[in-house]
């Protein structure tokens, strides 16, 4: 039964206010077969990711965002799934919220064997946790991979060349002359220049834009992030119009 | 490797129906009013009707025991967790519990559960209360006893409408408004008079109503004994309004879980 083999925590927490947090994990061990003592184990192992203290048996009513999204993951553990589908797990978590979901999140795909298919906005979430990587824009896949075939596919490196929106065109017109650049995408504040070799590059992009007499605002050489693949497949920041 | 198993039909009923009970006290706004709306209209009614009825009647009738009943179907009509299954459905926790393997039945059953404990916690004060206004039951302890199983079967087996709504729309204001449903049942039948007093179409009106044989049922165990026709035709109007309200909602359970 596929029910019983996998795991589903929703982008927003599917709660009843009026159980306490107890009570509400008893009862998903309960609908699962458990019995009293395999659900006891399972609610004190799992109140280690909900870390809610005392407030384990206050009505959920009373929780906080965070509190919410880490007892409704909980939830979603309680049978120990194969699979656990993930959504946007993180959302609206403060900072160590979110590293107790990430850290979680690795040891059940480590220690458990756990299969995890997560979605997630922030693409260094997905660099952080995922083996593979699948970027969906308007609905279709547009890149597959793992986060290190992924960034190769963008190359090497990435020049970013930060100077007024007015200027962003004409950067990109001049650097196209510069030999040993690959593709230059200017957008807003930007430009984004791939190179094979970026430590090489730089200092030709920077004699290029003073001799043509540019002001910049800013000069940088990085090494190519999800981000950056996002933008390269969709042409689109995340968040504009993909997701 | 888990050990995660479907729990069984009656596991499952047993655990949606303890979640339902354990919330229903911590609502009590949700179902105080049903307590005390009957009690106003009982002591309102008899203190405006009992002289001018009893005067109409033969010197043996018992105008506060003809009420009594009416207020313990007012109390327990159209009483259930239906506003609760909107709000599960409204913040996603419907959602999770269909993504369990608990039998979709049992969320319906489990909360008619909870319904008939409730039900049931709202008549016996009314009953006790019409004992202590005087009212001496015919059929003795035993038949009030009967006396509140009806009203708890009647309330259960209205419940499905309030919950197929609530299925259907997950509007918490087209729940609330179910209500009205109960009017026609309420005031259609013989809820102020004998129906041989009553003339025209209101007569024509009750011969229809089922309200009309639970209240006749309910007036026998109280009034004239163990009449097992009259009770015999209680419990058919109960197991008929039973028949089309179960039928509705199980079908809005039915569309929800295909629509999820």
């Amino acid at each position: 039964m596929v029910r019983l083999r996998i795991g589903v925590a929703l982008q927003d927490a599917a709660l009843d206010p009026k159980q306490t947090g107890r009570e509400l994990l008893d009862l998903q061990g309960r609908l699962y077969g458990l019995g009293a003592q395999q659900r006891r184990r399972r609610v004190e192992e799992l109140l280690v990711l909900v870390d809610i203290g005392d407030a384990i048996d206050r009505r959920i009513g009373t929780y906080s965002g965070g509190m919410k999204r880490r007892l409704d993951l909980a939830a979603a553990l309680v049978h120990e799934p194969e699979i656990l589908f993930l959504d946007e797990p993180t959302t609206g978590l403060d900072p160590m919220s979110r590293a107790a979901v990430w850290d979680e999140v690795r040891r059940l795909n480590e220690q458990r064997g756990m299969t995890i298919f997560l979605t997630t906005q922030y693409l260094e979430e997905a660099d952080a946790l995922a083996d593979r990587v699948g970027i969906i824009a308007h609905g279709r896949i547009v890149a597959e991979g793992t986060p290190a075939e992924l960034k190769r596919s963008v190359g090497s490196d990435l020049i970013i060349v930060k100077c007024r929106p007015a200027d962003s065109e004409q950067v990109a017109r001049v650097l196209s002359t510069v030999q040993s650049l690959g593709s230059i995408e200017a957008s807003a504040d930007e430009v984004v220049i791939a190179a094979e070799h970026g430590a090489k590059a730089i200092s030709p992009v920077a004699v290029a834009l003073s001799e043509a007499g540019i002001a910049i605002d800013g000069l940088t050489l990085r090494t190519p992030t999800l981000d950056d693949v996002f933008l390269h497949v969709t042409g689109e920041r995340m968040g504009e119009d993909a997701a | 490797m888990s050990a995660a198993a479907p729990a069984g039909f009656f596991d499952d009923l047993r655990s949606i129906s303890l979640r339902a009970i354990r919330l229903t006290w911590r609502d009590p706004e949700a179902f105080l009013p049903a307590l005390v709306i009957p009690v106003f209209f009982f002591i309102v009614n008899v203190g405006a009707l009992q002289r001018f009825v009893e005067g109409s009647f033969p010197a043996a009738f018992d105008y506060k025991a003809f009420q009594l009943p009416v207020a313990v179907v007012f109390a327990v009509t159209g009483v259930s967790r239906a506003n609760a299954l909107v709000l599960d459905i409204q913040n996603g926790y419907f959602d999770r519990l269909l993504l369990t393997p608990v039998r979709r039945v049992t969320l319906l059953l489990g909360l008619m559960t909870a319904d008939v404990v409730l039900i049931v916690a709202l008549a016996i004060p009314v009953a006790v209360l019409g004992l202590i206004v005087g009212i001496r039951p015919a059929t003795g302890p035993l038949g009030l006893v009967a006396f509140v199983l009806m009203a708890g079967l009647w309330g259960l087996a209205f419940t499905g409408f309030p919950y197929s709504i609530a299925l259907r729309t997950g509007n918490p204001t087209a729940v609330n408004n179910a209500f009205l449903l109960f009017f026609p049942f309420a005031f259609l039948t013989t809820a102020y008079l004998p129906q041989a007093s009553m003339t025209g179409w209101l007569a024509v009106a009750t011969t229809f109503n089922p309200t009309t044989y639970l209240l006749g049922g309910m007036r026998a165990l109280l009034q004239e004994g163990w009449k097992w026709a009259a009770i015999g035709r209680a419990l058919a109007a109960i197991a008929g309004m039973g028949a089309v309200s179960f039928s509705l909602a199980f079908a809005a359970l039915r569309g929800r879980v295909k629509r999820n």
